[in-house]
């Protein structure tokens, strides 16, 4: 669900960068819309990417036995 | 480049309450402000549907109705399908943005008539036809399979504060005619600006208060409100442009295309639709979709249509 959200903000923040630009070079001013455009991508991929970055920092937590493995070993030796 | 001065009342009033600045803006004062610019926008178009009434009004008319019943057609299945919105916050988000902002038209309104541009003054007449359907859509949409069918309250539905001022102001202004309304427009068309400048201060601070409400919805509404007035207000260029309206005519009607409902909406469907969470809508049409066309969507408009115009003259 969440990815779907992500998917259709990136969608829409493309196409509103995409209007905008067309918009500038046609003369109208629509650099405020293109920057919109970046804003919502922005927005999208901040959103996307940041649940993915906690999920791998917590990684090695989750993790105990690979975490200490090197040292469950030195003792058994 | 030069700001138009009543949308800096809307920055300064969004800005100074984000630094948390305290503006006291009586209800009474936001309530007697809303009653004066409906009015005045009624009445306006009533002296003008007195002199310019005719046959052409109806096909065109039944145009406008189909605008709001294509919009919620539009916004139901995004939230459906990408947002994966329940039913009924789907329906009552979509009937929010098939309906219109009288304050954002009143806006339009004003950047038309300070730049001299000329428009189809009966518009107004277009706002009310544009504020009924797609609330009724809406609520069709939320109990069609009858899990929550609720009645749908046509007296809360039609009657509301903006119909019933907007269509007073229509009738006086049509009865009375250029020369009956003389006395009273001197008042309403000098102090219009003024008073758009206060509603806008005052919405420029609700809006900034929702901001948090922002945050915590996410992407998703953020893109979907400045994704859906966009849509809309393609959709309403073209078929002005179908329909032969002028230059400011086209902008008018983009621009309700592009706006949703802030007033008239959350009113009709909290009753109507007890079980929708109204802050969803309400934040999207107040925080976002209301100054993204007041502070960029309007002038785009307008351009737009201008540059269509200029193209097939």
């Amino acid at each position: 669900m969440q990815k779907q959200q992500r998917m259709f903000g990136l969608f829409c923040g493309a196409t509103v960068l995409g209007l905008g630009t067309a918009l500038a070079s046609a003369g109208i001013t629509g650099w405020a819309l293109a920057a919109v455009g970046v804003g919502l991508c922005l927005l999208n991929l901040a959103d996307l990417i940041v649940p993915l970055v906690k999920r791998a920092r917590a990684l090695p937590a989750r993790l105990p036995n690979l975490s200490s493995a090197p040292a469950t070993s030195e003792g058994a030796r | 480049m030069a700001i138009d001065i009543v949308v800096a009342f809307f920055l300064f009033g969004m800005a100074a309450t984000l630094i948390g600045g305290r503006i006291d803006f009586p209800r009474g004062l936001y309530q007697g402000l809303t009653l004066f610019l409906l009015l005045a926008i009624g009445l306006k178009g009533g002296v003008a549907l007195s002199e310019h009434a005719s046959a052409t009004l109806i096909p065109q008319a039944l145009v406008v109705l189909l605008l709001g019943l294509i919009l919620p057609f539009i916004a139901y299945p995004i939230l459906r399908k990408f947002g994966q919105w329940d039913r009924t916050d789907a329906a009552a988000t979509a009937a929010h943005y098939g309906s219109v902002s009288v304050g954002t038209f009143a806006v339009a309104v004003a950047l038309l008539e300070s730049r001299g541009i000329a428009y189809e003054a009966y518009f107004p007449l277009f706002v009310v036809l544009l504020e009924v359907p797609a609330i009724a859509l809406g609520i069709y949409l939320a109990t069609r399979r009858g899990a929550e069918a609720s009645a749908l309250n046509w007296r809360t539905l039609l009657l509301n504060q903006g119909c019933v001022l907007l269509l007073g102001g229509l009738l006086i202004g049509w009865l009375a005619g250029v020369e009956g309304s003389a006395k009273v427009m001197a008042m309403f068309s000098t102090a219009f600006h003024g008073a758009l400048a206060l509603f806008l201060l005052y919405m420029g601070c609700q809006a900034a208060r929702y901001f948090p409400e922002v945050v915590r919805n996410g992407a998703f509404l953020t893109s979907f409100a400045i994704v859906m007035p966009l849509i809309g207000a393609v959709i309403g260029g073209l078929l002005a442009v179908g329909m032969d309206f002028s230059t400011g005519g086209v902008a008018l009607l983009a621009t309700l295309g592009a706006s949703a409902s802030y007033i008239a909406a959350p009113a009709a469907l909290g009753v109507a639709l007890p079980k929708a969470n109204l802050s969803l809508p309400l934040t999207a049409s107040l925080a976002i979709t209301f100054p993204f066309n007041v502070l960029i969507g309007i002038p785009i408009y307008l351009s737009l249509a201008t540059y269509i115009h200029t193209l097939f003259a």
